[in-house]
């Protein structure tokens, strides 16, 4: 009977500490709430031989355009996550609608698109000041780019 | 004689372990598709469990700690109920078990059809609900067969698969009927998980989360099939106690 009691408990503590938490500040769409100016692409996997890896961590802005081409937000500098579930993206000269949505354990930002097209971003770090997101998460594909934001 | 059992309980254990495993690869790659989470890669929720503990991401840490012991609770309870009841009553064992488990599958599906919309939390409570009913079968299929039978743990049944190959390369485990049954009952389950997994991968994109509705129907006729098996044995017991009577 005590041990029964005690299986309770422990059940009850377990759920309701997990409860607390997703309803807490640490949940990621809290987190990624608000606007967020990009900061830097970055390679965070590098597939090159060559010995001097440092050459190629920051992606040129033609490397930026090949990688992105297909991906609507290669030109919006500006990010801003409305409590919708709508995504403002800022360019120099247009302003792009899209809904996003956070899946999985949190860790995959879904962006999808008027015309149905859908992208899927490894949320790599978010934190109050910070986000940084990866494109895919196939931990097989080398030079994977990593989108690093400051909150605005 | 002795034979005979060993053929019916092996019987018994294929059957069991090939249905439930098809079950188990529809739900795992449902949640999948539709979460992007598994429902029963407890191996792998451990490792990211460490990664995230690592990384110190607070809330991802508490989410896949619930999910891992949700999957325990999932077979604690199965264990329970099987333990409860006497070998004669293995049937009532296990229609509990697989009520619960239509009951978890059914909410999960109902809710994703009429209600799901996609955000986090309901996606967490979700994959939750999965991870415990997927908890239930493996542990009421461990229980039930005397941990012969499991249909999510495909780790160690891929292991001892391969353990079991290597050994039938030895004439002495050729002529092992144990060594055999288990690599007939390994090997079914692992068909028979990856067969549930496609099936579902191809339907999921037609109809959603209304393939849960499929297994939990699926999961509904396993049962009916075994009350009636159950019902024949209880009818065959009555009238051999019966027959120098009648």
């Amino acid at each position: 009977m005590r041990l029964g009691l005690f299986y309770i408990v422990v059940l009850s503590l377990s759920l309701f500490a997990c409860y607390r938490v997703v309803h807490s500040n640490y949940n990621p769409e809290r987190l990624v709430l608000g606007e967020w100016d990009e900061l830097v692409w970055a390679y965070d996997k590098v597939n090159s031989k060559d010995s001097n890896v440092a050459k190629y961590k920051t992606i040129t802005d033609e490397v930026k355009n090949n990688i992105g081409e297909n991906l609507i937000i290669h030109e919006s500098e500006h990010w801003q996550f409305l409590p919708d579930g709508t995504l403002l993206l800022r360019g120099k000269d247009k302003i792009t609608h899209a809904k996003w949505i956070i899946k999985g354990r949190g860790h995959v930002l879904q962006i999808k698109h008027d015309d149905k097209r859908i992208e899927n971003y490894n949320i790599v770090h978010i934190s109050k000041h910070n986000l940084v997101l990866n494109f895919e998460w196939d931990l097989e594909i080398r030079g994977i780019a990593q989108l690093s934001f400051n909150r605005k | 004689m002795l034979r005979k059992i060993k053929n019916r309980a092996l019987k018994e254990q294929l059957t069991l372990g090939g249905t439930m495993a098809f079950f188990a690869g529809m739900v795992n790659v449902t949640a999948f598709l539709a979460f992007y989470v598994f429902s029963s890669n407890v191996t792998g929720y451990y490792a990211i469990l460490g990664a995230e503990i690592a990384d110190g991401n607070v809330y991802q840490i508490a989410i896949v700690f619930t999910w891992i012991f949700l999957f325990l609770t999932g077979s604690f309870v199965a264990s329970l109920i099987v333990n409860r009841y006497k070998k004669r009553k293995k049937y009532i064992a296990f229609t509990l078990v697989v009520v619960i488990e239509i009951l978890c599958l059914f909410a999960v599906g109902c809710y994703g059809v009429n209600f799901y919309a996609e955000t986090l939390s309901e996606t967490e409570v979700l994959v939750a609900l999965m991870l415990f009913s997927m908890g239930l079968q493996n542990g009421m299929t461990s229980s039930i067969s005397k941990f012969a039978v499991k249909t999510t743990h495909l780790t160690g049944a891929t292991t001892d698969l391969g353990v079991l190959l290597a050994m039938l390369t030895q004439k002495s485990n050729r002529n092992n009927h144990s060594v055999i049954a288990k690599t007939k009952l390994l090997g079914i389950t692992a068909i028979s998980y990856l067969m549930g997994a496609v099936f579902s991968g191809l339907v999921y994109f037609e109809i959603g989360f209304y393939v849960l509705y499929i297994t939990c129907a699926l999961l509904f006729f396993v049962l009916i099939f075994n009350w009636i098996k159950a019902s024949k044995v209880v009818l065959y017991s009555w009238n051999a106690l019966a027959s120098p009577f009648i």
